[in-house]
């Protein structure tokens, strides 16, 4: 393997990572409090590039087109989850798993009839590259790696310091309680579900200008993004984090030991950590039964 | 004055009828309590009434309002609260953030821009917050994070959080379960002190403990009320002897005939 690219593999694999952080949150998240495997966040994932491409392609501006995409992305979100999810919180796991499926689903359908089959590209917006020990690293890789950071940070400060991320917190632990508090638990599903959607459009249009925005594009990364929610523990943010960068370095520096690793690896470095620890690396004591 | 009404509530779990055409009301500051053995209906007929889930047959009113659909949420604003037969405290929370959540809750109808805003921070010195951790005494492990606590600490925790609500009608579901006897005094203790400003109703096994304490007992069995009245009342009734105790009051009557 070529040393040299080694910072440029990790630069890259921190960005990848990111990207799978930002999406996998409102899985862990819907899971952790709801108890739903929301597949449709992958939708918002994909509405979040291609807003971002319309956007960018008529204004010009890659950032006002990101700021669409989180809009579309809350929107979108939270129609789905009125319609939909309000519906069905108090079915099986497995229900949710296939009407989100379905959800996921015919939204590809609609963006297919809008947007057409053609895999769109949306321009780097920012082409510059800054030296890090001596190689050039793209400043957008970086920026996407930033914004995951900020995203923590915010994540973390709403969940361990307002009242309703507390809320939040006890209602992962056991939602009829705190519903016995006389919390209006349907209030603190909605929340949850539109700062997943909000958060997966987010992924969805920063990652748009690293890949080819095409119709399948949320099919494409669901292994990984569940990989991250599994390793990381369901309902663990701090896990979450944790496991987005081990599986976005496994894809990266795998790839530049041997390209099929990319793929493979991430897989076998779930089913070692599952075998070690079932219920992930920071799995809830509640999720463990 | 009536205060809690269950009229003829029927629960069936599939082929099982976990509480049968029961008739039960509660009036405004009594000391009440539901007894009886393991799979009597108790814990049904308390989520009946607290509205966890509602009744296949049957209704309920507080205060001469139906609330047989109502959520728990909404029966909380009503000012019915309940605690559950496993403490419904938050581990993963620190002592102050459990009470500042129960406390905001019962004392805001707090908008959506509020909820994001108020940090559970701002309210960490509030009065009331301060007084129950005093009453409670809580006030040492006010920081403390609740899966390090000892399930006295958390059963009166627990007990400080429906309080924090200032609820009109106060439901336990055996409060008592799992203590040691001295931790059992505190929470009696405390519960003494509640008399004669809320309504209880408490579902209790360690029927010993409360038999000073409850005005009025009611024995369930089967999903079905079998006695009611004082605590002599009931446990002199022979179907109690004979569901609760189980004496076999026939064996007992020749046994007496024979001597």
């Amino acid at each position: 393997m070529d040393t040299s690219l080694i910072v440029p593999g990790v630069i890259f694999g921190l960005s990848i990572g990111s990207i799978y952080f930002l999406m996998a949150i409102g899985l862990s998240l819907c899971f952790g409090l709801m108890r739903i495997i929301s597949l449709d966040q992958l939708l918002y994932y994909s509405v979040g590039a291609y807003i971002t491409y319309s956007v960018n392609l008529h204004t010009g501006s890659f950032w006002l087109g990101v700021l669409a995409a989180v809009a579309a992305g809350a929107a979108v979100s939270l129609a789905i989850e009125r319609i939909v999810f309000r519906r069905i919180y108090e079915r099986d796991l497995t229900f949710s798993m296939i009407t989100s499926f379905g959800v996921l689903l015919g939204g590809v359908g609609i963006i297919k009839f809008f947007w057409g089959l053609v895999p769109r590209p949306v321009p780097v917006p920012i082409s510059e590259q800054m030296s890090i020990f001596g190689t050039e690293i793209p400043i957008y890789r970086l920026i996407v790696i930033l914004v995951a950071i900020a995203v923590y940070i915010a994540i973390w400060l709403f969940l361990n310091r307002t009242i309703i991320g507390k809320a939040i917190r006890a209602g992962i632990e056991n939602v009829e309680h705190v519903e016995g508090l006389g919390i209006n638990v349907a209030r603190l599903f909605t929340i949850t579900f539109l700062i997943a959607g909000t958060l997966s459009a987010l992924a969805g249009a920063l990652h748009a200008p690293l890949i080819m925005v095409d119709p399948h594009m949320g099919l494409e990364v669901l292994a990984f993004v569940f990989m991250v929610v599994i390793i990381g523990g369901l309902g663990s943010i701090k896990g979450t984090l944790i496991s987005s960068i081990i599986v976005g370095q496994v894809v990266s520096l795998g790839s530049l030991i041997y390209a099929p690793l990319a793929q493979m690896a991430p897989f076998a470095i779930m089913l070692l950590i599952l075998l070690v620890k079932p219920t992930g690396l920071f799995g809830s004591v509640l999720l463990k039964r | 004055m009536e205060i809690f009404r269950a009229s003829n509530v029927t629960k069936r779990f599939g082929a099982l009828v976990a509480v049968n055409n029961v008739s039960y009301s509660l009036h405004e500051h009594e000391v009440a309590g539901i007894i009886g053995s393991n799979g009597a209906g108790k814990t049904t007929f308390f989520n009946l009434l607290t509205g966890m889930f509602p009744p296949d047959e049957g209704t309920i009113h507080y205060r001469d309002v139906e609330i047989t659909h109502e959520t728990p949420q909404q029966r909380v604003t009503r000012g019915v609260m309940r605690t559950f037969q496993l403490t419904s405290t938050f581990d993963n929370l620190t002592v102050i953030d459990n009470l500042v959540l129960a406390y905001f809750r019962a004392h805001r109808k707090a908008s959506l821009l509020q909820l994001f805003l108020n940090t559970c921070k701002q309210h960490r010195n509030n009065e009331k917050i301060t007084a129950i951790l005093e009453t409670f005494d809580l006030k040492d492990l006010r920081d403390r994070e609740v899966r390090n606590l000892s399930l006295g600490e958390k059963r009166r925790l627990e007990i400080a959080m429906t309080m924090l609500a200032e609820p009109k009608v106060l439901l336990l579901d055996e409060p008592l379960a799992g203590l040691a006897e001295s931790e059992i005094q505190a929470v009696l203790e405390i519960l003494r002190r509640q008399m004669g400003r809320q309504t209880i109703l408490i579902v209790e096994h360690k029927i010993s403990h409360v038999k000073d304490f409850l005005q009025r007992i009611t024995v369930m069995h089967e999903g079905s009320i079998i006695a009611e009245g004082g605590y002599d009342e009931c446990m002199s009734h022979p179907e109690v002897r004979r569901s609760y105790w189980q004496i076999d009051i026939d064996a007992e009557t020749s046994a007496e005939a024979g001597s």
